[in-house]
């Protein structure tokens, strides 16, 4: 949180110098001060961010590598390899990851990937870095996309109604994670639950507590990256869309953390479609990357399975059974009884990351049923 | 919100209201980040 404060600090301050200079020159004034900021704070993060980003330019730029799928495979793998060993020694207690790494490898293999299917042209190393260093978004996300970014700054024009929205969209994510997060979820919510007598009835408060508080936080640094954005006049694309009001799993993950599940559906998912003619094993595949990005370890396999196979019942069901999937999906009681269902079915499935080994997921689960 | 405001309500209304409701939001964040342990509780005066 120090450090998002030190940001959006620097960010609202240098606003009105972003605004006064020409056009062209404002991409390489925000990228020079998130240079600076992060040469400053982590200069391994910002080191390997620019070399890795190198290193896809030379391929681009220069034809060494005449296969485009071999080409693929190399510019996917050079942000791909330290975003493993990083997240392999953080695992194993060994490494810290620097700052942001799981969101600029995420963002430097989407580039890749968009390269290769010719959906945007080969960036220039300047107009490359522009897009890697925008500090709204490097500490935790959106994972935007560099045409959107391109976009939005082509466009971009003094706005003071823009500006105000971002200004108003940091309010609304300060009060959710200081208020809503830690405040009622995380405080007061995990107090009510150390009073309770009942084992069942503490461990569910507290999984609501941890569900709330975890959707909260966020909700509230998108707020902040997306209102921080606006300020800085580009517009970052949404994260999350309600998803509580989400009436089966498969809408529930498109909603939630937008960013990193289109991501794996447009990187992960189509191309293991196509390639395999199996969309279950796509779909598992899918959710494990989703999972694994988030800690290399057993629980998020097993958390990124369970979403997986959550997914594949509403699809099953859906056939299956349309009158009742008709019902939650169109009728007002139906909806409602959908919501609260996904709520607690994704609610009571953070109960695997939330465990710390097996025996303690053991335990949880058993005091919850019995 | 504002924007909300301003469109259905009188601007002066209006104003007061979104002056109050940014006010309720500031103290909230406020008051949790002074709830803090290990502050000076500038808020419990």
């Amino acid at each position: 949180m120090r450090l998002q404060a030190l940001f959006l600090a620097v960010i609202l301050f240098t606003s009105p110098l972003i605004w006064r200079v020409p056009n062209y020159w404002k991409a390489n004034i925000m990228a020079a001060i998130t240079f600076i900021l992060l040469a400053w704070i982590a200069p391994t993060s910002v080191l390997l961010m620019l070399s890795v980003a190198f290193l896809q330019w030379l391929v681009w730029k220069y034809d060494f590598i005449k296969s485009g799928r071999i080409k693929v495979i190399v510019t996917v793998f050079l942000p791909l390899l330290p975003l493993l060993v990083y997240k392999w020694k953080f695992a194993t207690g060994q490494w810290l990851i620097p700052l942001g790494l799981s969101y600029y490898a995420f963002r430097q293999i989407h580039v890749a990937f968009e390269c290769y299917k010719a959906e945007m042209q080969k960036p220039a190393l300047l107009s490359y870095f522009q897009y890697l260093l925008f500090l709204p978004v490097i500490l935790i996300g959106p994972i935007h996309r560099m045409p959107d970014f391109q976009r939005s700054l082509r466009r971009m024009k003094w706005n003071a109604s823009q500006y105000s929205d971002g200004l108003e969209r940091i309010l609304y994510g300060l009060v959710k994670i200081d208020f809503l997060g830690n405040f009622l979820f995380s405080t007061q919510l995990t107090q009510v639950a150390r009073g309770v007598s009942s084992h069942a009835l503490r461990l569910y408060l507290e999984v609501i507590a941890f569900t709330g508080n975890t959707y909260f936080q966020f909700a509230g640094f998108s707020d902040l990256a997306i209102g921080a954005g606006l300020v800085w006049g580009i517009r970052v694309m949404e994260n999350f869309n309600a998803p509580f009001m989400a009436t089966n799993m498969q809408d529930f993950w498109r909603r939630w953390h937008i960013s990193l599940s289109s991501w794996c559906r447009d990187y992960v998912f189509q191309p293991l479609a196509a390639l395999s003619r199996n969309r279950w094993i796509a779909l598992i595949s899918a959710m494990l990357v989703l999972a694994l990005w988030h800690e290399i370890s057993l629980r998020y396999i097993v958390w990124g399975t369970v979403q997986a196979v959550l997914i594949l019942l509403t699809v099953y069901s859906r056939k299956k059974t349309p009158a009742v999937s008709g019902f939650i999906n169109g009728h007002p009681v139906g909806r409602w009884i959908g919501r609260i269902w996904v709520f607690h079915l994704f609610a009571f499935s953070c109960i695997f990351i939330g465990s710390e080994n097996i025996a303690s997921l053991g335990t949880n689960f058993k005091h919850i049923f019995h | 919100m504002y924007r909300w405001l301003l469109k259905y309500l009188p601007k002066p209304y209006a104003f007061v209201l979104i002056f109050i409701w940014y006010l309720i939001l500031i103290m909230m964040v406020a008051y949790t980040v002074d709830m803090q342990p290990g502050r000076f509780r500038y808020l419990h005066w």
